[in-house]
């Protein structure tokens, strides 16, 4: 009585299908040193040909992680010591308080010992190369928190407001790059997008390459966008997030100066404009708010900019005097 | 397809890798490929481990999510229960650090694990009292065939049950548990009352118990 294990017999078994004597003979077979690691590789075959049903990965990844990562923190917590101090001796007070004080001073220091900050002001872009190669390019209006040890954190993190252009270079060792606003989280890899995080919504649009788009919010959506013109939006308090098809080429070319709108609703084209100048622009002839404008305009010079419209339009445009 | 008992093949761990593809060559059964193919998965998993433990972890977990997911169900039969059977194994494996101390693949390991918690959890779910007073082993160095087969002859009287129940009570049964709705939500779109979903839900439960009893 020589049974045959091979994956047929095992499948069957898995399924519940097989005799009694074939499963003496699996019994015996499975004494045998190292066949034990075939069974359970068969067995993982099994689970994955016949599934009972397909979890959702990214969204245990995500709560995993992050409640690892909220562990680590825990345990860094200055809290902790306090609770230790309080308990040390009398005449220890002393030495506990000048602990406390330097321990609160590393707390109230520590962003400025971790983080750095780059802004732009109204009118004005920068581009910063970044310690790991990526580039990133502000808007006008834009802060930047990286962290200064850049290269050393498990993965690379960056938070921002306003608008940003980045260009993130791939790390061999896959370390992910994340973006970080008040709405959302994107997650790359290596590639290029933008991110606008103006008036309480988040928007990102990839040009290059893959990223994830991660919701703030507790139920934590998640946007793959995978082709370039991906876009993924997200407003302030709505765990949704929102995905379309866009021109990428409408969100990115400001950083060549140019402001370039298709069937845009005339006041989000001034709205644009005031994000990056910091002044209210408007016309005299409200009428012509409910027009489109598609085209591109020069981005170098705000009364080139009204001019140009007040040309198209045939009225008047200009910064409108406020506070 | 086969392998033979008496050929002499030894564990299957790393060491046995350049055993396993010189035999290769007489046994052109595609089995040996597979368990080389794998023997060099386990191996870029070990390496990964070897540069970076957080990183190693991650892949590790991303490989084999799914099918330990699938697995548990059979033996908890809830899609909450499964995953958080699966999770609560990767947290130990990570906080405890047992990639550092584990003599099989990692594969094993986590099958095993999987397989031990899983029945646990129904265990306790169904307030069962244990013949061996307490909760199994998570992991146990060395266990006999036979051992491991009782968790495949368990899922297998469960599965069983629950084909036999009537078939309304299977239905609201799975959806309760595999699709994670509420009462509520059952009680609605069956249009029946959340007592009568109640009812059927503890039938089901009762048919479980009843394969736990034998156990």
């Amino acid at each position: 009585m020589n049974t045959k294990i091979n994956k047929e017999l095992l499948f069957r078994y898995f399924s519940g299908l097989s005799t009694p004597l074939e499963n003496s003979g699996i019994e015996r077979w499975l004494e045998r040193d190292g066949n034990e690691e075939v069974f359970f590789l068969y067995l993982e075959e099994w689970e994955r040909t016949n599934a009972q049903y397909l979890p959702d990965k990214d969204a245990f990844f995500l709560k995993f992680r992050g409640e690892l990562d909220r562990k680590v923190k825990r345990n860094n917590n200055p809290g902790n010591w306090y609770v230790t101090l309080i308990n040390v001796q009398r005449k220890w007070w002393g030495i506990a308080a000048a602990f406390m004080i330097i321990i609160f001073g590393a707390v109230l220091a520590k962003d400025w010992i971790l983080y750095k900050n780059y802004s732009t002001q109204f009118g004005e872009t920068m581009t910063i190369i970044l310690d790991d190669e990526s580039q990133v390019v502000l808007n006008a209006n834009t802060s930047l928190k990286v962290p200064r040890w850049i290269g050393y954190s498990e993965d690379r993190e960056v938070w921002m407001t306003g608008e940003a252009f980045f260009k993130v270079s791939k790390k061999r060792n896959h370390k992910k790059f994340r973006v970080h606003t008040d709405n959302l989280s994107v997650e790359v890899l290596g590639t290029r997008f933008n991110v606008t995080d103006r008036h309480q919504t988040t928007k990102v649009v990839l040009q290059e390459g893959k990223v994830k788009v991660v919701s703030n919010s507790d139920e934590g959506s998640i946007a793959m966008l995978e082709k370039a013109g991906d876009y993924a939006e997200v407003q302030n308090k709505i765990p949704e997030i929102i995905t379309r098809r866009v021109d990428e080429s409408l969100y990115t070319t400001w950083q060549e100066k140019r402001l370039k709108f298709n069937e845009t609703p005339l006041p989000q084209v001034l709205q644009t404009i005031e994000d990056y100048y910091g002044v209210r622009v408007g016309s005299n002839d409200t009428i012509l708010y409910n027009r489109k404008f598609s085209g591109t305009l020069p981005n170098n010079d705000l009364d080139i900019i009204l001019q140009a419209l007040s040309n198209i339009y045939g009225a008047e445009f200009k910064r409108e005097i406020n506070n | 397809m086969s392998i033979e008992p008496g050929e002499g093949r030894k564990g299957m761990g790393i060491r046995s890798l350049k055993v396993a593809r010189d035999s290769n060559e007489r046994d052109k059964n595609g089995m040996v490929d597979k368990v080389v193919a794998s023997v060099d998965n386990e191996r870029f998993l070990r390496e990964a481990f070897s540069e970076d433990e957080w990183l190693g972890c991650t892949l590790l977990f991303e490989h084999y999510y799914a099918p330990l997911c699938s697995h548990s169900i059979r033996f908890v039969y809830s899609r909450e229960y499964a995953e958080d059977v699966v999770a609560e194994v990767f947290r130990e494996f990570w906080q405890r650090k047992h990639f550092r101390k584990i003599t099989t693949t990692f594969r094993t390991y986590l099958f095993r694990a999987v397989r031990n918690r899983s029945l646990n959890f129904i265990r306790r779910e169904l307030r069962q009292t244990l013949p061996s007073n307490g909760d199994l082993p998570i992991v146990s160095d060395a266990m006999r065939p036979d051992e491991q087969m009782m968790y495949d002859q368990f899922y297998q009287k469960i599965q069983k049950s629950i084909d036999q129940l009537p078939p309304k009570c299977k239905k609201i049964f799975l959806m309760s548990r595999f699709e994670g709705k509420s009462l509520k939500e059952i009680a609605r779109s069956q249009d029946i009352s959340i007592r009568t979903v109640e009812t059927h839900i503890s039938k089901a439960l009762s048919a479980l118990r009843e394969v736990l009893k034998d156990q």
